[in-house]
């Protein structure tokens, strides 16, 4: 169960990260270097 | 933040490239809430929380699809976008009792975005390239679709109560501040305040 439960925050996580990567940029002024792996995709 | 990446990675045993995915996608996450939640906080202290909330909304929004220059520090962000957040809240006070039902106030942002976003948009900075054609044809649709959207929701709170306008204008004002965080003085802007941001040892 525990398992199950951190694999759905991680996919969540990686969802935001994907669309994240989508969009023009962050929403807020912030803007950190994009990880080379979501470059990749 | 570190912590619960750690621990997911432990657990999961995530490998290097889906570790940093994961990482970009909880800060964007947090910072994104914190920036939110200080700016309401304050604006809520200083009673103007419903035009500061309409404000960031469309600040937010245009945002993820026009880009726009960036602080180069998380807590810089947090700092000028909630000070940036409350001015304009704080001026839709101040002007729109007088202003907010005239129709240049409905009609000239958007026709200043428009022409922002044509010159401009996508906005894109070295953090986050954007390269793909696909992607800059698909942001410049989504960018003159919100504005072309927002024109018509201005156009609807005329018929409606005067309340509406004055949240309406607002937005126009978050709609501008974006606009103008497009433009390369908009760049230079941001680019000037970033050195307040930086800690000691990035000066050294």
């Amino acid at each position: 169960m525990k398992k199950k439960l951190l694999s759905l925050l991680a996919s969540l996580l990686t969802l935001v990260a994907v669309s994240g990567a989508a969009s023009a940029c962050w929403a807020i002024l912030y803007q950190p270097k994009l990880p080379e792996a979501l470059k990749k995709k | 933040m570190k912590w619960l990446v750690d621990y997911l990675t432990r657990e999961l045993k995530l490998a290097h490239d889906q570790r940093e995915i994961i990482e970009y996608g909880l800060s964007s996450l947090v910072y994104t809430a914190l920036s939110i939640f200080s700016a309401l906080l304050l604006a809520k202290l200083f009673g103007i929380f419903k035009e500061t909330a309409a404000v960031i909304t469309v600040i937010m929004l245009y945002r993820k699809v026009s880009g726009g220059a960036h602080i180069s520090s998380a807590h810089g962000c947090l700092i000028i976008g909630t000070i940036a957040s409350l001015i304009l809240a704080y001026l839709t006070s101040l002007w729109a009792p007088f202003y907010a039902a005239t129709p240049a106030a409905i009609i000239l942002p958007v026709c200043i975005a428009c022409y922002l976003a044509y010159r401009y948009v996508p906005a894109a900075v070295p953090q986050k390239p954007i390269t793909s054609i696909a992607q800059i044809k698909i942001l410049r649709l989504l960018s003159f679709s919100f504005i072309l959207l927002w024109a018509v929701l201005g156009f609807v709170t005329v018929q409606l109560p005067q309340v509406w306008s004055y949240y309406y204008f607002a937005g126009n004002l978050g709609l501008l501040w974006q606009s103008f965080l497009l433009t390369p003085l908009g760049y230079h802007l941001l680019a000037a305040l970033s050195p307040l941001f930086y800690k000691k040892h990035e000066i050294d």
